[in-house]
């Protein structure tokens, strides 16, 4: 099955956030960028499918020279090869919809698979907009999923419970955490990838129709109106939240 | 510029997220004119109620079901019934999933979960908060169509008396490829996380899953949603649909209590738009001291039970 994996590199999640003296960025010095953590879900899931029914699966980025570090991580998990879109991408979800799907259209992909959102933005929308824009059905937030007949039968998180959802294929699914334990590179995996190809696509870029016009860091919690010491302090606590606070 | 807000029903009633969505809407539009689109003309009177100037009911069978494309379909054709340029939505489980692929339709500016919005002209900004919670991106549009979805409960709902005249309309739905087969309910007659005035969380200090039974009674007592930590999550004692944290839900109750949390920074990204925090925690060093409005430096199994009791009484 020819499998696409959706992958993007982010800040890693310990990442400590520093925003640019007038506010227009932020510091992307010393930062650490990783594969986006919901990723690692979708790139588990190809590779349990290969084992199964056979690749080749093949990851697909859009993003500045700086990612390769990132596709190569993805090589040494076990992906055959990657596509590089160059570019930089923005605040326009669209425009890095559009670039992804240019870059694996035609090519006879029979399941597309992304992680259901990248831990920097959190947009939550590359995967279901690059269905869109290959007219393919998409499924996101999916706990678990498995494939006969030429259909995919997903579990995706609601809130409160579990949607059961039957697509036909080629579908995108975008995948949440529970899907599956991600395998980590092995030292045979990180030496394969040195010979596994990266396709450098060059790509048009649309003007962007969202740009940022600044950052700010959120106003910190002002915490501390009352500490207890012990189980004498509940009807204090209690009274505080009848009176003072009004939220029982 | 003229709003169209998707509110959301169930049951015949308009869910507590989308009327503020629609509160949102109303302040936004100033005088200018305010539609609806529901799939459930029951809802109708509320939405006029909370500021519906034009309420457009679809009353097709098949969007009883949630599809991602059904719904994104319904959408679109609301806009164009309606005459809006900019689509408000709330950013719920639905929201989210639909949201993309109908800007992808429109061709529209798409800007998510966001807890503040400002209209200057056709110009839209609006914040959402990124790196888990530890920025605030501040997102502008002058697209000729926009989509805009607001985060659950950033926006409360506030009566707005408007006219709320009912249209219905017909829409033509495509083939629908991913269907909805199953859905297995979990919250067992709780409140969602996502809508709840108050969500009562425990984390590993409960130190074994029987003890949840405290989180459990104490949630009952006060009508709360259960929430949990990615600790007990991970360790199996309950499952991620209660996760809240930067890997699990977001939300924004007026009440959270945090018990035997320690309060991670992934934790709080998850919580920390609460209107009120509550921790009762034994470590008094623990991070959620720094967050929570009030507090109990104690063993949960001490002062679990006791709330549990005085609130009952």
């Amino acid at each position: 099955m020819k499998i696409a994996v959706l992958i993007k590199s982010v800040p890693d999640s310990e990442a400590r956030i520093q925003l640019a003296s007038d506010g227009k960025d932020w510091v992307r010095k010393d930062v650490k960028f990783d594969l986006n953590p919901f990723d690692e879900y979708a790139i588990e899931a190809a590779l349990q499918l290969k084992e199964a029914n056979g690749g080749p699966v093949t990851v697909v980025s859009f993003g500045p020279a700086e990612i390769m570090e990132t596709l190569r991580k993805a090589l040494a998990i076990g992906a055959d090869d990657a596509i590089h879109a160059v570019g930089e991408a923005n605040a326009d979800p669209i425009v890095t919809a559009k670039v992804l799907a240019n870059a694996i259209q035609g090519r006879g992909f029979e399941l597309i698979l992304a992680g259901k959102a990248a831990i920097d933005d959190d947009y939550m929308a590359i995967g279901t907009m690059v269905a869109t824009a290959l007219d393919l059905p998409a499924v996101s937030v999916v706990v678990k999923f498995t494939i006969a007949d030429n259909k995919a039968t997903c579990e995706r998180e609601i809130d409160g419970g579990i949607e059961v959802v039957e697509t036909t294929l080629p579908a995108v699914i975008t995948c949440q955490k529970g899907l599956n334990e991600p395998r980590y590179p092995s030292l045979k995996g990180i030496m394969a990838a040195k010979k596994k190809t990266i396709e450098q696509l060059e790509v048009v870029v649309d003007v962007p129709m969202v740009t940022v016009e600044k950052y700010t860091y959120p106003e910190p919690r002002k915490g501390g109106r009352f500490l207890g010491k012990g189980v004498e302090d509940v009807p204090e606590l209690i009274r505080l939240l009848k009176e003072e606070a009004r939220v029982i | 510029m003229k709003i169209l807000v998707w509110v959301e029903t169930i049951n015949g009633k308009a869910i507590g997220s989308s009327l503020g969505t629609l509160s949102e809407a109303r302040v936004l539009a100033g005088e200018g004119a305010v539609a609806v689109l529901v799939f459930d003309g029951a809802a109708a009177g509320e939405c006029g109620k909370f500021g519906a100037d034009e309420v457009y009911v679809m009353n097709n069978q098949a969007l009883q079901t949630y599809s991602n494309e059904g719904y994104a379909a319904a959408l679109q054709q609301g806009m164009t019934a309606s005459g809006a340029d900019t689509l408000l939505l709330t950013a719920s489980v639905a929201g989210r999933d639909v949201a993309p692929r109908v800007a992808m339709m429109l061709s529209a500016a798409l800007i998510v979960d966001v807890t503040s919005i400002k209209v200057d002209g056709e110009t839209i900004t609006a914040i959402h908060p990124v790196f888990a919670g530890k920025a605030n991106q501040h997102l502008t549009t002058s697209a000729g169509k926009k989509v805009i979805s607001t985060r659950p409960k950033a926006f409360l709902p506030q009566e707005h008396q408007r006219a709320g005249t009912v249209k219905e309309i017909s829409v033509i739905l495509p083939t629908i490829r991913a269907k909805v087969i199953e859905t297995k309910v979990v919250s067992g007659g709780r409140p969602l996380l996502t809508e709840a005035d108050i969500i009562v969380s425990g984390g590993r200090g409960l130190k074994a899953p029987e003890n949840f039974h405290l989180v459990e009674e104490l949630a009952d007592a006060l009508g709360a949603a259960l929430g949990a930590s990615r600790a007990v999550v991970d360790a199996g004692w309950r499952p991620h649909e209660e996760q809240v944290g930067q890997t699990g839900k977001t939300v924004s109750p007026s009440l959270y209590f945090a018990i035997g949390i320690s309060g991670a920074v992934q934790h709080l990204a998850g919580m920390n738009s609460a209107k009120t925090i509550v921790a009762i925690n034994p470590d008094a060093q623990a991070p959620i001291f720094k967050v929570a409005d009030y507090g109990i430096v104690a063993d949960a199994f001490e002062v679990v039970p006791k709330l549990i009791e005085l609130l009952k009484s």
